[in-house]
């Protein structure tokens, strides 16, 4: 009998120790002081490495581009949307120290946690985000969402990838400015990954 | 006679045709670009941990070099910051290293740049977090990286700036001035 209780003992005991191991599920912690810290928000693409190249599918090596797919995990507690920031950070824009945006989306939606290859070109996507537009060359009209990776031929570029969760939606509309989108977000941001990318052709 | 005039003739127009094409310049008319590297690590890699906090502090520097210096350079800036971290909410990322008035001359940081706030050939670096210099990436982990980017601006003028300056002095300073820039990626977790 006294060997029964021992091992019931022990078995609880060890049930305990299990369950005080298991990490809480998908609610996130606060970032409170003290507790543990929650996962790091984290992007990844399934085209191409981070610290990689990116396939020329992607780029103005192609002829017709499309988006490169795009997902993400540990979506921090409390976040309201995510802003995308696509950049060459190879570019001098009129001596200032703006780079180059390839790629601004906002409210994009806190529940999504991927964008999939091949977004259209709109300025306002279904599920509400917001693609930023840019001029269009020589007088061409603007254009919307991607603009595809385009180094001077034999030089290598680095495109970095920037997500940030925030605590708010952006009060902005079609018309924002990377600019814009910065500011508002200034303040806001609970979470931020990155990935670094290459790009030659 | 009239040779020399049909030659002179089909030169105005050889050189007529050379001119009209001129504003479509191939890039290889283009000076190369300023191009960042590192003999430490590969664009793009895993930064070796003896520059970095796993290793006895303070760590050695990590050297860089750099090719294609911009005609009209008076001085460059060097920036290496950890873009993963987010400050009170804010934009600001985590600075690990910011050096300015680097000559113009220069070509490379060499590995183990002492961390003092003015070098003999008068490049300034800062004072940050406690820190003089470089500070080595340290980012705990283990399930991600942190993405540490080098960054070198070439500047068309030197900064009146002291050793007090913060990092949001310098490139405010620098705003409007660059001539080039470069970017050398690494990553890191302990």
């Amino acid at each position: 009998m006294r060997r029964i209780t021992v091992s019931a003992c022990l078995l609880l005991a060890a049930m305990g120790a299990a369950l005080a191991q298991t990490p809480p599920p998908a609610a996130p912690a606060a970032p409170g002081r003290g507790g543990p810290r929650p996962p790091p928000l984290m992007l990844s693409s399934p085209a191409f490495q981070d610290g990689g190249m990116v396939p020329d599918k992607y780029t103005a090596a192609s002829t017709a581009p499309v988006t490169p797919p795009l997902a993400w995990t540990n979506t921090p507690a409390g976040t309201q949307s995510f802003v995308l920031i696509v950049h060459d950070v190879d570019v001098v824009m009129g001596r200032g120290l703006g780079d180059n945006p390839h790629w601004v989306v906002f409210n994009i939606p806190a529940t999504a946690t991927s964008l999939p290859e091949g977004l259209p070109a709109t300025a306002t996507l279904t599920d509400g985000s917001v693609q930023m537009g840019r001029p269009g060359r020589g007088g061409a009209p603007a254009t919307a969402g991607y603009f595809p990776f385009a180094p001077p031929p034999g030089f290598v570029h680095h495109y970095n990838f920037d997500l940030y969760a925030l605590d708010i939606k952006l009060p902005l509309d079609t018309s924002a400015s990377r600019a814009d989108v910065e500011k508002a977000m200034d303040g806001h941001v609970v979470g931020k990954a990155v990935m670094e990318t290459r790009f030659k052709r | 006679m009239r040779v020399l005039t049909a030659l002179t003739v089909l030169g105005l127009f050889a050189a007529t045709a050379a001119m009209a094409q001129t504003p479509a310049a191939p890039p290889a008319n283009r000076p190369p670009p300023l191009v960042l590297t590192s003999p430490a690590y590969a664009d793009g890699g895993v930064i070796p941990d003896k520059y970095t906090q796993k290793a006895p502090q303070p760590s050695p520097s990590i050297p860089f070099a750099w090719t294609g210096t911009p005609a009209g350079t008076q001085s460059f800036v060097f920036v290496l910051h950890d873009l993963d971290v987010v400050t009170n909410k804010t934009l600001a990322d985590s600075l690990h290293w910011l050096a300015w008035n680097i000559p113009a001359t220069a070509t490379s940081l060499p590995e183990g740049v002492p961390n003092v706030a003015t070098l003999p050939d008068g490049t300034v670096q800062i004072t940050h977090r406690g820190t003089i210099g470089f500070v080595g990436p340290g980012w705990p982990g283990p399930t991600s990286y942190h993405h540490y980017v080098a960054e070198l601006f070439a500047l068309d003028t030197k900064l009146a700036l002291g050793t007090t300056a913060s990092r949001d002095d310098v490139m405010a300073a620098a705003n409007g001035h660059i001539l080039g820039r470069a970017a050398y990626e690494g990553r890191f977790h302990r």
